[in-house]
């Protein structure tokens, strides 16, 4: 057996084997997203009582999206006297404070608390933003949003009321739309992403396993549980996995509702975007590397499914579409000739076939989203927006390796906003609009 | 000029000193073709070119205008499908060497000693040709004639020609001019003819030509044959005392598989009993590489060794005979067989206009002309080989060894030949009449059974066992898709049917008009 012959059975072997594992997940998030969708979710509390909820905003020079976020925060249906806003204008250079006191004084009788930092105690990311931000927090909830979010109004009382119906949760979290989803091609991929990874990775492990991780944004989290572990990771990138791994290995669990809907803009420009992924996907190894032990725990509890599953997608996914891929290229350039039985474009075939119609079934789900030209765009992001998932990973993989050889400090890399023209619900954007840079 | 008779590898040639196209070596015959050769003369040309390789003549093939200067460097011409204002045919005038004319006779020769007078019989004719080949056996063809032409006072006639017009010669000869009317050699029948005539043009003495014999070859035959039908046919042509070939093909892995010795233990028996084995060239899809094909030689001559079957020559389709990139692997057998592939005219080389392969000096074995539907060899003039497909039917088999086995031209044994074959960079393997040696040493041809393995260790990995399942694996695939889709298609009607039922339902961004929708 030839080793072009290997490499192909590898590559076949294990796509399929992916492919199974996400129509099983996929069932179970349809199922879940079924279930969801005929209940408003809500859950009030029997007593009537809403507890004092603190909404943490870190903000870096977030001035082109952070009035409009806070405004819409402003605007939860939550018993106003029950939650405070808290943006920690994080070392910011631009009129992020200037437009955040101007926002105080137009709302004087609602609890708007802003803290401003500098280089000597902010600037050093999100982690460090929402342990500060912590800090100050009175509330026995905390709940997050990016800065750049327009949640629903429902969405704070819908996870607060989940929240604490159930004393075994340890964290509720929403879902996220792509507020600029016409902004370009790439926002139109990154939407359809965001549903699918949403519907099938988040609400098919919660409805299967009690599995799900926290996004980063939209989500409530018991006082308690940020008390016990020390507040927020500072090396991790992706504080978000972080502490759902923290938060698993607690005890509790994390309940995706989907109800609870938040819109924030996503990246519409290939280079923020492939920062912004280079960034998580940076984030997810460090955490992986970090919990891997728990894999093999048996006091870890469901956990250890999740960083199994973790494992293999950046190990053995990563490496049998690099495979895959080098397979077929190479079987173009005629340097590479797979001589395997039952090896056929058929194989391919199939699996482009159940890809796509995996994904049409996640977007089946959402209103004005199944059509014909999202059939058309999955198709096209398959061989395009899915490819660039490996060189992402494979930049993070060597800045991860070069990090830990040159002991690099983790330095967090803002994703950069965009002014939007808020005409209509899908935004133009100004191009024009300058990076900002910093860390966050 | 000066005419020589050598024996080369076995069979007489003729050859001539002097210059010929591209060779330093000279050529015996000068093969003349029109300026415009179209497709179908080009067939037949190559035909006419194959004819003398197979004789074992050296032949170059020029076109009219090119030829017309060199026909003194030659001993033999063979002017073949000339128009009437042929330059070449004018020019042979003043030739004095063997001349054989293919279908073309020019009204008019100015040289009534040497050539003779034509009348024209009819233009356009069909006429029914017969010929009688050896032991007798006559053949009878309907050729389409351009023209019926009939010489006057042949010294020479053989055939029959049946015409409107009435019963001529179909060919004729004066001297050491020879003519015979047909341009269409691609046909079993015309070959047949040309062959005969070409030996009897080129044979310089009065008494007949040496006779040669026909094999017996058992056809492609692979490990997954059937061993007890391979079996029951070889030990009925022991029995019988039938000398035989068998042409394998060639093993390149796996020579220790159960299959592959119980293969071999048939070819080892009939090795020992009269058989010969010999190796069938390599199934080449796309461009052939000399190296690749060598190394694939090499692993399959290795693979048999290990199972002690000796292949000592080497089956070869036509083309192969016309590449020139061959030319140093296929030298490394001294007995060619070659089997009609089907190609066509396309595979002669018009540029390298030499049959320079014949230089190689290897015994040919062509297949036999086949006259009839048995495929025996009625000419003896060449040796030839009779094919037979080990995949029919034991009793057709038999039945067609029966008819090779009555015919006049005898059998042969390929034991009764030397051979020798450089199987890789050193590796030799010879057999000079008495004794096979490989790499020097001698080796046996005695059949001792051996013992089969109950429960052969296939040496299969995990990774092996799944590529084997692999196509089994689609099926599981395929029904798995199949499952999914059906799922997925009744998950998008239950959502499509929900989302209709909760038509008024919104999930659209809050809008900042301070007046939030819920």
């Amino acid at each position: 057996m030839l080793p072009a012959d290997v490499a192909s059975l590898y590559a076949i072997i294990t796509i399929w084997l992916f492919m199974a594992v996400y129509v099983f997940l996929s069932i179970g998030g349809f199922r879940y997203f079924l279930k969801c969708n005929a209940s408003s979710g809500s859950l009030p509390p029997k007593d009537g009582k809403y507890p004092m909820v603190s909404v943490l905003v870190p903000a870096h020079n977030e001035a082109l999206v952070l009035s409009r976020t806070v405004r819409t925060l402003l605007k939860f249906d939550y018993p106003k006297d029950r939650y405070e806003i808290i943006v920690i204008n994080d070392n910011s250079t631009d009129r992020t404070k200037e437009l955040l006191q101007g926002i105080q004084r137009e709302f004087p009788d609602r609890n708007l608390i802003v803290i401003s930092t500098d280089r000597q105690v902010g600037g050093d990311g999100k982690s460090n933003a929402l342990n500060i931000g912590f800090s100050v927090a009175k509330g026995s909830v905390i709940a997050v949003y990016d800065a750049d979010n327009t949640p629903e109004p429902s969405a704070l009382r819908l996870l607060t009321e989940n929240l604490i119906a159930d004393d075994n949760i340890g964290a509720v979290i929403g879902k996220f739309r792509t507020r600029n989803r016409n902004a370009s091609l790439l926002t139109r991929f990154v939407n359809i992403e965001t549903l699918c990874h949403q519907c099938m990775n988040q609400a098919g492990r919660y409805f299967f396993f009690k599995l799900c991780t926290i996004p980063g944004t939209n989500y409530v989290i018991r006082r308690s549980i940020i008390e016990r572990i020390g507040g927020w990771d500072v090396k991790a990138l992706s504080e978000d996995t972080e502490i759902s791994f923290r938060i698993y290995r607690m005890g509790y669990y994390i309940k995706f509702l989907p109800q609870a809907v938040t819109w924030e803009q996503e990246p519409h420009l290939l280079s923020i975007w492939f920062r912004q992924r280079t960034r998580w996907a940076k984030g997810n190894l460090y955490v992986l590397i970090k919990n891997f032990k728990y894999t093999f725990d048996h006091t870890a509890g469901s956990m250890r499914l999740d960083t199994l599953y973790f494992a293999t997608v950046y190990v053995l996914m990563l490496s049998s579409l690099i495979t895959s891929d080098i397979i077929f290229l190479g079987g173009l350039m005629g340097f590479i000739h797979v001589k395997l039985a039952g090896f056929s474009s058929v194989l391919w075939g199939l699996a482009i076939v159940v890809f796509i119609v995996n994904m049409m079934l996640m977007l089946a789900l959402e209103r004005n989203e199944f059509n014909l030209q999202s059939a058309a765009l999955v198709t096209l992001m398959l061989f395009t927006y899915a490819k660039l998932w490996v060189f992402v990973m494979l930049k993070a993989v060597y800045l991860s390796i070069v990090d830990q050889l040159f002991h690099r400090e983790v330095k967090w890399d803002k994703t950069v906003r965009y002014e939007e023209v808020t005409d209509d619900e899908n935004s133009k954007f100004k191009t024009d609009v300058t990076r900002t840079g910093g860390k966050q | 000029m000066k005419d020589l008779i050598t024996k080369t590898n076995g069979q007489d040639q003729l050859s001539q000193t002097g210059n010929s196209v591209g060779n330093d070596q000279a050529a015996e015959i000068l093969i003349v073709y029109p300026d415009d050769l179209d497709d179908a003369e080009r067939n037949s040309l190559c035909r006419v070119v194959e004819t003398m390789t197979y004789l074992g003549h050296t032949a170059d093939y020029l076109p009219d205008r090119k030829a017309v200067l060199k026909l003194s460097q030659y001993s033999a011409v063979v002017c073949y499908a000339l128009k009437d204002d042929s330059k070449t045919e004018t020019a042979l005038m003043g030739y004095s060497g063997r001349v054989l004319l293919l279908g073309c006779l020019p009204e008019t020769l100015p040289d009534p000693k040497r050539y003779p007078r034509t009348v024209i019989l009819s233009g356009k004719d069909s006429a029914v040709a017969a010929y009688t080949f050896s032991g007798g056996n006559t053949f009878t063809q309907l050729l389409a004639l351009e023209g019926l032409r009939l010489p006057q006072n042949p010294t020479y006639t053989a055939g029959t020609l049946s015409a409107s017009t009435g019963e001529i010669p179909l060919a004729e000869g004066w001297g050491l001019v020879r003519y015979l009317p047909m341009t269409d050699y691609t046909t079993a029948f015309a070959r047949a003819v040309l062959e005969q005539e070409t030996t009897l043009w080129l044979w310089p003495y009065h008494d007949k030509p040496h006779s040669y014999a026909q094999f017996i070859v058992l056809d492609s035959v692979y490990p997954f044959t059937d061993p007890q039908r391979l079996l029951s046919i070889v030990q009925k042509l022991v029995r019988e005392k039938i000398n035989f070939v068998i042409s394998v093909m060639p093993i390149y892995q796996n020579a220790d598989y159960p299959a592959m010795r119980q293969f071999c233990e048939v070819l080892r028996y009939a090795q020992a009993n009269g058989g010969a084995v010999i190796m069938h060239a390599p199934m080449v899809q796309g461009d052939l590489d000399p190296q690749v094909l060598q190394q694939k030689l090499t692993d399959a001559a290795q693979n048999y060794f290990k199972n002690q079957v000796y292949p000592v020559a080497l089956e070869i389709p036509r083309a192969w005979m016309y590449r020139e990139n061959l030319r140093s692997t296929l030298g490394r057998y001294r007995t060619l067989f070659v089997y009609e592939d089907g190609t066509a005219g396309e595979c002669l080389d018009l540029k390298l206009a030499t049959n320079d392969f014949i230089r190689l000096g290897a015994q040919l074995i062509p297949q036999t002309i086949g006259l009839d539907t048995t495929g025996t060899g009625y000419l003896d003039c060449r040796a030839g080989a009779v094919y037979l497909s080990s995949s029919e039917d034991p009793a057709q088999v038999l039945k067609a060894v029966s008819a090779v086995r009555n015919s006049t031209v005898p059998l042969k044994s390929l034991w009764d030949m030397s051979h020798t074959e450089y199987f890789n960079e050193s590796g030799l393997l010879t057999w000079d009449g008495s004794a096979l040696k490989v790499n020097g040493e001698k080796v046996s041809l005695n059949y001792i059974p051996k013992p089969y393995e109950e429960n052969h260790n296939y040496k299969r990995t995990v990774l092996y066992r799944a590529t084997a399942n692999l196509q089994n694996q689609n099926h599981v695939l395929i029904v798995f898709v199949a499952v999914a889709m059906a799922a997925f298609a009744l998950c998008m009607y239950l959502a499509r049917r929900q989302m209709h039922l909760r038509f008024f339902y919104s999930d659209v961004e809050p809008l900042d008009d301070n007046t939030p929708r819920k």
